[in-house]
C-alpha cells in the first residue's frame, strides 16, 4: 500500500450514493479512504485509524448531537483536519458553524464537493510529509474552549431546517 | 322619686366619632372638600406642607372662596356636633359680602347633614385650626381644638375648652373671604405609600390615591360641576409626588367602546327601564350594529321576569336613579381609560358627590368581580375595564339613608331593592356584550386560529421545501462526485485527443447543469428562510438581464438571442426573482411551436422606459398564442406549448410581491412578446 493509501480520508455519512462515489473518486487517484455511516462508528473506526483527514455530516440519523461527537473527535487527536458537510443550511447556520474552533471547514454539498475533498485530501498528504509541531497544534485546540451553549444553538437550528 | 338623667358625654367621645370611626384618612379630607362645597365654595385648595418635614411637623391647609363663618355661625354650627345648619337650609344671617357664594349654597344640596365632619379632623391630626370669615371688613376668627385635650374620659365634652382669637389671621390665603382649615402634628406620613397590598388600577402612593379619589368625588362621566374646582397642592419638589398636583380634574370616558345609560323610574304599570346604548363607529363597524340602540321595558308584577337579563323586583323602593356604565371592551381602550386617570369600578354619586365606598376595588356592590370568579376567571364583563356611575339624590331617593361614619348607606329594604335594580342593569349590559362582542370574538378568533393554521401550512410547508432540498442535495453531489471521477477518467483513458474532447466536454457540460441545480436549490433554501421583502436591493436592470440570457443559452445552446439593453438603469426589486422571471418567458419563447419553414429559434431581450416603470420585452418567433388559452395565461396552468405548465402562473405570482407583473404585449403568427413590467417605485403589496 502506498503512503496515501495509508494517509486515508474517513467519510462519516449515511448517503451509500455519495459514499460510493467518493470512494470511487479516492481509488482513482490511489488516495485511502475510509467509511462509516453513523457518528458512533465514525468514532469507533478514527480510533483504530487516526486518519489525516474527516469528512462528516452533520444530519446522521440514531446520533446525538453530532457537534458534539466531532469535539470529542477533534480532542483526540487535534492534527486531524475535520470537515463538516451538509446539505441543509442556511447562511445563518453556516455562520455559526464557521465560528466552532474544532471545525475546520464547512462545505455544502454541491457537485464540486468531490472535487473539494479532492482537493483536501491531497493536501492532507502534503502535510503528512512536512515537519509538525505538535505542540502548537495541541496547543492551539486546547486553548480553544468548546462552546456547549453554541453547539446547542447550532444543533436545535440544523434540526428545524432538517426535520419537517 | 322620679327625676331626669341628661346624656354628658365624655370628652373622649371625640376620640371614637372622629378618630376612630372613618378608617380612610382619604374620607378625612374629603369630608372637608364636601364643606367647602356646601358653603357654597367655587374652589378649594388641598395643600400638602410636607417638604423636609418629619410627620409631626407637617400639616395640612384645606382653604375655600365659600361663604365664610362669624363668631355667631361658628358657634352655633362646629360648637353642635349633630347639628348641622345645612340639615335646616337656614340662609346664613346678615349681610354676606360674598353673594355669588351664597348663591351656589343655596343652590347645591348639602352633602353633609350631620354635623360629624369636622370631628373627622382627629383622624389626620392632633391639632386643627381654623380660620373664617364672611366680610372683608371682618378679622378673621381663629380657631384651636386640640384633640389630645378630649383624651380624658372623666371630662364630658363640653368641659373641653375650645380657644378662640382675632388676632391670627391665616398665612398666605388665597382668598380673602372664605375658611381654611389646618391640621397639624399629623398622624400618617403623607409622603408614603398606602400600607397594604397593592390595588389594581389604584396609585399606591397616600397623595397618588388622594387624588383618585378626589377626581371622582365629583361626577366623572357628565359634565363637571363647572361652578366648583378642586385644587391639589404639594410643596415637595419629589417629582414622583409633584405628579398629583394640580387641579384635579375629571376624566372624559365618553368615547370609549361601549357606553350604556339607563334610567330606572316608577309609574302606576310598573317600573320603567330606559336604556340608551352607544357604540364607538369602530365597535358598530367591527359589530355590524347599530351605533346607537334604544331600549323601553317595563317591569310589573305580573310579569317580574319580563327583563329576561334578571330577575329583578317589580317594585322600586329606593326611587328613581339613572346611571352609565362605560366598558373597554380592547386592551388599548382600557388604557387609555387608565390614562385619564378614572380608575375601574361603577361609583356611586348623591346629588353629584361621591359616596363611599361604592365602586373601589374592595366593595363589590354590583357583583362584577363575584360573576367573573363564579366563572372561573371568564367572564364578558371584565371589572378592570368597566367604568361608571349610578346617580341618586336626596330628594328623590330619600329612602336611601348615608351611614354616620359615611361609610355607605344604611342597609334595609330600600337599599337592597336599590341593589337589586343595579345589579340587572349590569347584568343586562354584560348580556349585550356577550352577544354582541364576545361571540363576534369567538368569530375573530376563529379567523385568528385560521390564519394561525395557515401559517402553520406555510411554515409546515417552508420545513417540508428545506427538506427536500436536503435530500436532493445527496445524490447531487454523488453526481457531481461520479461526473469529477468522468473527468479523471477521461483524462487517463487511452482515448484518442478528439474523444477525449468529447468526454471532457461532455463532463464539462454535465458538471454545468448540476451546478445549475444547485443554484436552484440555494435559491430555494434562501427563499424558505427569508421574507421576500428581505432581498430587495438595487442593480442594474441590464445585469438581471444578461445573467438570465446567459442561463438560457447554457441549456439552449440553439437558441438565438438577440439583446437590445439600452442605457444603464437602476432598479430596486428582488434580482433572484426577477432573473428567475426572465429566464423563465424567455425559455417558454425558446421553447415556443414553429412552423417547420422557420428558420431556428429566435429570441430578442429589450429594455424599455415608461412613464412610471422599466419593462422588459422578449419576444420571440413562434406561431403566437392561441387567443382560446392568452387570457388565463398567468392566473392558470395554461401552457404556450401545447402541455400543462405552470411556469407562466409561477413567474405572474413571484413577481407580484415586488408590485411587478408580467403580460402578453403582442401576440400573432410572426410571435410573442412578453413584457415584464417593474415599477420605477417599490410596490409591495398591503
Amino acid at each position: 500500500m502506498t503512503r496515501s493509501a495509508e494517509l486515508s480520508t474517513l467519510l462519516i455519512d449515511d448517503n451509500p450514493g455519495f459514499a460510493k462515489e467518493l470512494r470511487s473518486l479516492f481509488e482513482l487517484v490511489d488516495l485511502g479512504f475510509d467509511y462509516a455511516d453513523s457518528w458512533d462508528a465514525g468514532l469507533r473506526k478514527f480510533r483504530i485509524g487516526s486518519h489525516e483527514l474527516v469528512v462528516a455530516d452533520y444530519n446522521l440519523p440514531r446520533s446525538a448531537n453530532g457537534l458534539k461527537l466531532l469535539a470529542r473527535l477533534k480532542a483526540l487527536r487535534p492534527s486531524t483536519r475535520f470537515i463538516l458537510i451538509s446539505g441543509a443550511l442556511t447562511s445563518e447556520a453556516e455562520s455559526l458553524v464557521e465560528q466552532l474552533t474544532f471545525v475546520d471547514r464547512y462545505l455544502a454539498k454541491s457537485p464540486d464537493l468531490g472535487q473539494e475533498l479532492l482537493d483536501e485530501a491531497k493536501a492532507a498528504v502534503v502535510r503528512a510529509g512536512a515537519e509538525t509541531d505538535w505542540r502548537v497544534v495541541a496547543g492551539s485546540y486546547v486553548g480553544s474552549p468548546v462552546d456547549e451553549t453554541l453547539l446547542e444553538r447550532i444543533d436545535e437550528l440544523l434540526r428545524q431546517q432538517i426535520k419537517p | 322619686m322620679p327625676g331626669f338623667f341628661y346624656l354628658r358625654p365624655s370628652a373622649r367621645l371625640q376620640r371614637f366619632l372622629g378618630r376612630e370611626l372613618i378608617a380612610d384618612p382619604n374620607l378625612a379630607i374629603i369630608e372637608f372638600v364636601k364643606n367647602a362645597y356646601d358653603a357654597g365654595a367655587s374652589e378649594v385648595r388641598v395643600e400638602f406642607r410636607i417638604e423636609g418635614r418629619s410627620k409631626d411637623r407637617q400639616d395640612i391647609r384645606i382653604t375655600d372662596n365659600g361663604v365664610g363663618m362669624d363668631r355667631d355661625s361658628f358657634e352655633a354650627d362646629w360648637m353642635h356636633p349633630g347639628y348641622s345648619y345645612k340639615a335646616e337650609n337656614e340662609p346664613t344671617e346678615g349681610l354676606n359680602a360674598n353673594e355669588e357664594a351664597e348663591r351656589r349654597r343655596q343652590a347645591r344640596v348639602p352633602t353633609g347633614e350631620k354635623g360629624l365632619g369636622r370631628l373627622a379632623a382627629g383622624r389626620l391630626g392632633d391639632v386643627l385650626h381654623v380660620f373664617t370669615r364672611k366680610r372683608l371688613a371682618d378679622d378673621w376668627l381663629h380657631v384651636k381644638f386640640d384633640w389630645k385635650l378630649f383624651a380624658d374620659m372623666n371630662k364630658s365634652l363640653e368641659e373641653v375648652p375650645i380657644e378662640y382669637d382675632f388676632d391670627h389671621p391665616p398665612s398666605k390665603s388665597p382668598y380673602d373671604i372664605g375658611t381654611r382649615v389646618l391640621i397639624g402634628e399629623l398622624t400618617i406620613d403623607w409622603r408614603g405609600k398606602v400600607p397594604g397590598r397593592k390595588v389594581r388600577g389604584r396609585s399606591d402612593i397616600r397623595l397618588g390615591r388622594l387624588r383618585e379619589d378626589l377626581m371622582i368625588l365629583t361626577q366623572p362621566l357628565s359634565p363637571v360641576r363647572r361652578d366648583f374646582a378642586v385644587y391639589l397642592e404639594i410643596d415637595s419638589a419629589d417629582p414622583e409626588l409633584q405628579q398629583f398636583a394640580g387641579e384635579v380634574k375629571a376624566g372624559a370616558l365618553s368615547d370609549l367602546d361601549y357606553t350604556c345609560e339607563f334610567a330606572v323610574s316608577d309609574a302606576p304599570d310598573g317600573v320603567h327601564v330606559k336604556r340608551t346604548i352607544t357604540r364607538t363607529e369602530e365597535i358598530a363597524e367591527l359589530t355590524g350594529g347599530d351605533r346607537v340602540t334604544e331600549e323601553h321595558l317595563v317591569v310589573t308584577g305580573d310579569r317580574p321576569d319580563q327583563d329576561p337579563a334578571a330577575a329583578r323586583p317589580a317594585e322600586l323602593l329606593c326611587g328613581p336613579f339613572r346611571g352609565v356604565f362605560v366598558y373597554s371592551v380592547r386592551r388599548l381602550s382600557a388604557e387609555r381609560a387608565g390614562a385619564l386617570g378614572v380608575p375601574p369600578g361603577i361609583f356611586l354619586y348623591r346629588d353629584g358627590v361621591r359616596v363611599d365606598p361604592y365602586g373601589h376595588h374592595e366593595d363589590d356592590w354590583l357583583g362584577a368581580y363575584a360573576r367573573k370568579a363564579a366563572h372561573q376567571g371568564h367572564a364578558a364583563v371584565q371589572p378592570t375595564q368597566l367604568q361608571g356611575y349610578i346617580e341618586i339624590s336626596k330628594a328623590k331617593n330619600s329612602t336611601l339613608v348615608d351611614m354616620s361614619n359615611r361609610q355607605g348607606i344604611v342597609e334595609d329594604e330600600p337599599f337592597a331593592n336599590f341593589v337589586a335594580h343595579a345589579r340587572a342593569e349590569l347584568w343586562r349590559f354584560e348580556t349585550l356584550l356577550l352577544d354582541e362582542f364576545q361571540e363576534e370574538r369567538w368569530r375573530l378568533s376563529q379567523e385568528s386560529k385560521a390564519q394561525l393554521s395557515a401559517r402553520s401550512r406555510v411554515e409546515y410547508g417552508i420545513a417540508l421545501t428545506r427538506s427536500f432540498i436536503h435530500d436532493l442535495r445527496q445524490p447531487l453531489a454523488a453526481l457531481g462526485t461520479a461526473n469529477t471521477s468522468l473527468g479523471i477518467l477521461a483524462e487517463a483513458a487511452g482515448a484518442s485527443a478528439p474523444l477525449r474532447a468529447k468526454l471532457l466536454g461532455l463532463q464539462d457540460r454535465s458538471q454545468g447543469y448540476l451546478r445549475e441545480m444547485e443554484t436552484i436549490l440555494s435559491n430555494a433554501m434562501r427563499m424558505s428562510s427569508e421574507a421576500p421583502v428581505e432581498n430587495i436591493s438595487t442593480f442594474p436592470l441590464q445585469d438581471a438581464v444578461s445573467g438570465a440570457v446567459s442561463e438560457v443559452r447554457r441549456y439552449m445552446p440553439e437558441l438565438e438571442v438577440e439583446l437590445d439593453i439600452g442605457q444603464h438603469v437602476d432598479v430596486t426589486s428582488d434580482r433572484t426573482i426577477l432573473e428567475r422571471a426572465i429566464r423563465l418567458v424567455l425559455t417558454n419563447a425558446a421553447e415556443a411551436p414553429r412552423p417547420d419553414y422557420r428558420r431556428g429559434a429566435w429570441a430578442k431581450v429589450t429594455v424599455v422606459k415608461t412613464a412610471d416603470a422599466h419593462e422588459v420585452h422578449i419576444s420571440d418567433n413562434g406561431t403566437g398564442i392561441d387567443s382560446s388559452i392568452r387570457d388565463g395565461l398567468f392566473e392558470t396552468n395554461n401552457s404556450t406549448k401545447g402541455r400543462p405548465g405552470a411556469g407562466l402562473m409561477t413567474t405572474q405570482q413571484m413577481l407580484r410581491v415586488f408590485g411587478a407583473s408580467c403580460c402578453v404585449l403582442t401576440s400573432g403568427p410572426l410571435g410573442t412578446t412578453f413584457a415584464i413590467r417593474i415599477p420605477s417605485k417599490l410596490e409591495l403589496p398591503k
